[in-house]
């Protein structure tokens, strides 16, 4: 062990010795591991934002749809009596309202603003849990509203602000909408806090554009569309743990509702098997991306033999002198493998500082750009996992050129010029 | 006296074939502890081998060598290098000092090979670094020194882990005069203390500063005889 120092020792002092080209021979390294740290630090800080993001927003949201392979002859869609029924004989269901994409693009005008676009959103009054955000005034619209087609509505925070300068004493305020050509107004009934995550707001579109929330029905009683039936709908659970159980009972009342039992007609998505799904993917991507930076770490060992190659070749006579004084084959070889870890293992630590700082730097800076909410995280097992690689990069890619040295016969080394 | 070194018909062929180049020829050969022997003979006469196969770089192609008591004819490399590292101490003509190391550290290189601990190496360096009067250099590089300083580390490394053999090949090839004398000088206190020293060279003069001389030409011992012999001769 005593003897083990001396070579690292010794493989420090050649490494001082020749400077500029170990630190060119580690630059491969350097970049490689920091690469790798940062991909995967950065990886996870997403994958945690987006995730917790994800789960405030849809978690214990079941879609339920029908399979169109299956459709055939026997056609229909959804309507609000089968909704009711759920919501009355399902157990933990907080509500459900129709489903996807029941969005229109009206221009809106408010004392503040003339014809200014807007998003409204349409649903029952179980859309509030969509996109759960707190109410800051008033109150969100009720059963009694959706049932009746009230020309009420709900904002956000922001859209508030654009339509009136103010959120103070605005309920009860009308907003003209104008949608197809038709002009409607619709009281404010209450206002929503503005969601912080831009994950939310990507989704909804609420910090681009003036975010409205009504009842369905009130389409059919201003605008003459009428809604009373659906491609599908959603399924707000009172906790995800109870997904399952809803899922298999919803199944059971629509196949006996439409008289197609066992035929699997209808397709549930769990918004959990779905946030799942999505982690998966992003794994997959990082997973990918690592791979790639892996390859750099590859050209960086590849470099490391190169220079350990040319280490041996300019060294033979120091390897001949080593010799004849007593050097055994191993102690050469450690020798080698010695400064050729060295190489990897400086490399590898200069990585990784830079890898936890740029993922750091990246990650602040992607969330001051408000492109996304992340906040970098450095593991243990990704610091040890990156350090045991760069040094086993470094003794893999020694072996070949110090087994080189350790072989050469000390006549022939002491006779090299 | 007793036999530190037996040679028995020790051969040396280089390409063995049609070609082949007998660089030893049944050469037999006894050095006792103590002697101060010089081996000379042109070049290509088959020196070097010779002295390649005593200081257990080489093995020969047959014949035996008993070295200090052990047969060393037929080892292994790692065993070569053990036996050259307790036996012998080495000072060659281009002094082969490690570039990178202070002359302390050149030193030292043996004894590290040996396992001997750092105090105890560095102890016994300085103690043969001041031998060779170069107690005031042992942190210069061999850069940083003359031919003849080189030399001196040398044969402080030769010396440092008290070898029974010292085995010099031509150590006085690249010096000029006043260093050569120098050397020669160390050479001959280090024999006075009752060192076995072997010395290659193709300079009779300097030969002529051994007790006995070892005559080489191609490939065999042509003479032996000690200097006074050679005297009464003349």
């Amino acid at each position: 062990m005593a003897q083990f120092m001396e070579y690292v020792k010794m493989a420090l002092q050649n490494l001082r010795s020749n400077k500029g080209r170990s630190l060119l021979t580690m630059l491969g390294i350097i970049i490689g591991i920091s690469s790798v740290i940062m991909i995967i630090s950065i990886g996870n800080g997403v994958k945690g934002s987006i995730s917790a993001d994800l789960n405030k927003m849809s978690s214990g949201q079941i879609g339920v749809s029908v399979d169109e392979t299956k459709k055939k002859d026997n056609a229909f869609y959804f309507n609000q009596v089968d909704m009711d029924t759920i919501e009355n004989n399902v157990s933990h269901v907080k509500g459900v309202t129709p489903g996807s994409n029941y969005r229109f693009w009206p221009t809106v005008t408010s004392p503040k603003a003339t014809n200014q676009e807007a998003m409204l959103y349409v649903g029952t009054e179980a859309f509030q849990y969509a996109y759960p955000q707190p109410i800051m005034k008033g109150a969100y619209f009720t059963k009694e509203d959706v049932d009746s087609g009230a020309p009420v509505c709900v904002l956000t925070e922001m859209g508030a602000r654009t339509l009136f300068g103010t959120t103070d004493n605005i309920i009860g305020m009308p907003i003209e909408i104008n949608l197809w050509g038709m002009t409607a107004d619709l009281t404010v009934v209450g206002i929503e806090k503005d969601s912080e995550s831009s994950t939310m707001n990507m989704m909804t579109g609420a910090n681009q554009t003036i975010m409205i929330q009504s009842p369905y029905t009130m389409m059919s009683t201003l605008f003459g569309w009428e809604m009373d039936e659906f491609d599908s709908f959603f399924i707000f659970s009172e906790a995800p743990e109870y997904s399952k159980t809803i899922s298999t009972s919803v199944v059971k009342i629509l196949e006996a509702r439409y008289d197609v039992r066992g035929e699997g007609f209808f397709i549930i998505n769990n918004s959990d098997d779905s946030l799942g799904q999505i982690l998966d993917i992003l794994s997959y991507i990082t997973i990918f991306i690592v791979f790639v930076a892996s390859i750099s770490l590859l050209v960086g060992g590849i470099g490391v033999m190169n220079i350990m190659l040319v280490s041996v070749t300019e060294r033979t006579q120091e390897i001949g002198i080593r010799k004849a004084l007593g050097a055994k084959t191993n102690a050469i070889m450690t020798q080698f493998l010695a400064e050729a870890a060295m190489i990897t293992l400086v490399g590898g630590i200069i990585g990784i500082f830079l890898g936890v700082l740029g993922a750091f730097g990246i990650c602040s800076l992607l969330t001051s750009l408000k492109v996304l909410e992340c906040s970098a995280k450095v593991t243990f097992s990704t610091v040890l996992i990156a350090s045991v690689f760069s040094s086993a990069v470094g003794i893999f890619f020694g072996i070949y050129p110090a087994k080189k040295a350790a072989r050469l016969s000390p006549i022939e080394a002491l006779r090299h010029e | 006296m007793e036999a530190l070194i037996t040679i028995r018909d020790m051969c040396k062929i280089y390409n063995p074939g049609e070609n082949e180049v007998r660089a030893l020829d049944h050469i037999n050969l006894t050095i006792n502890r103590g002697e101060y022997v010089a081996i000379i003979g042109q070049s290509g006469s088959g020196k070097s081998t010779l002295m390649n196969m005593l200081g257990c770089l080489d093995v020969p192609t047959s014949g035996d060598y008993y070295l200090n008591g052990s047969d060393v004819a037929s080892l292994e490399d790692d065993e070569l290098s053990d036996i050259r590292n307790h036996e012998i101490g080495f000072i060659f003509q281009g002094f082969n000092l490690i570039a990178g190391l202070t002359a302390l550290e050149n030193v030292e290189l043996p004894l590290m090979y040996r396992g001997v601990s750092k105090t105890k190496r560095e102890k016994l360096s300085i103690d043969a670094l001041n031998k060779v009067g170069l107690g005031k250099r042992m942190t210069h590089k061999p850069a940083e020194m003359s031919g003849g300083q080189q030399q001196r580390v040398a044969i402080a490394r030769a010396i440092a882990q008290a070898p029974p053999i010292i085995l010099a090949d031509e150590p006085t090839g690249n010096l000029d005069t006043h260093s050569t004398k120098e050397i020669i000088t160390i050479l001959k206190e280090l024999h006075k203390e009752g060192r076995t020293v072997i010395l290659i060279t193709h300079d009779n003069e300097i030969a002529a500063q051994a007790k006995r001389v070892v005559k080489i030409r191609d490939g065999k011992i042509e003479k032996d005889y000690s200097n006074e012999d050679e005297g009464e001769e003349q």
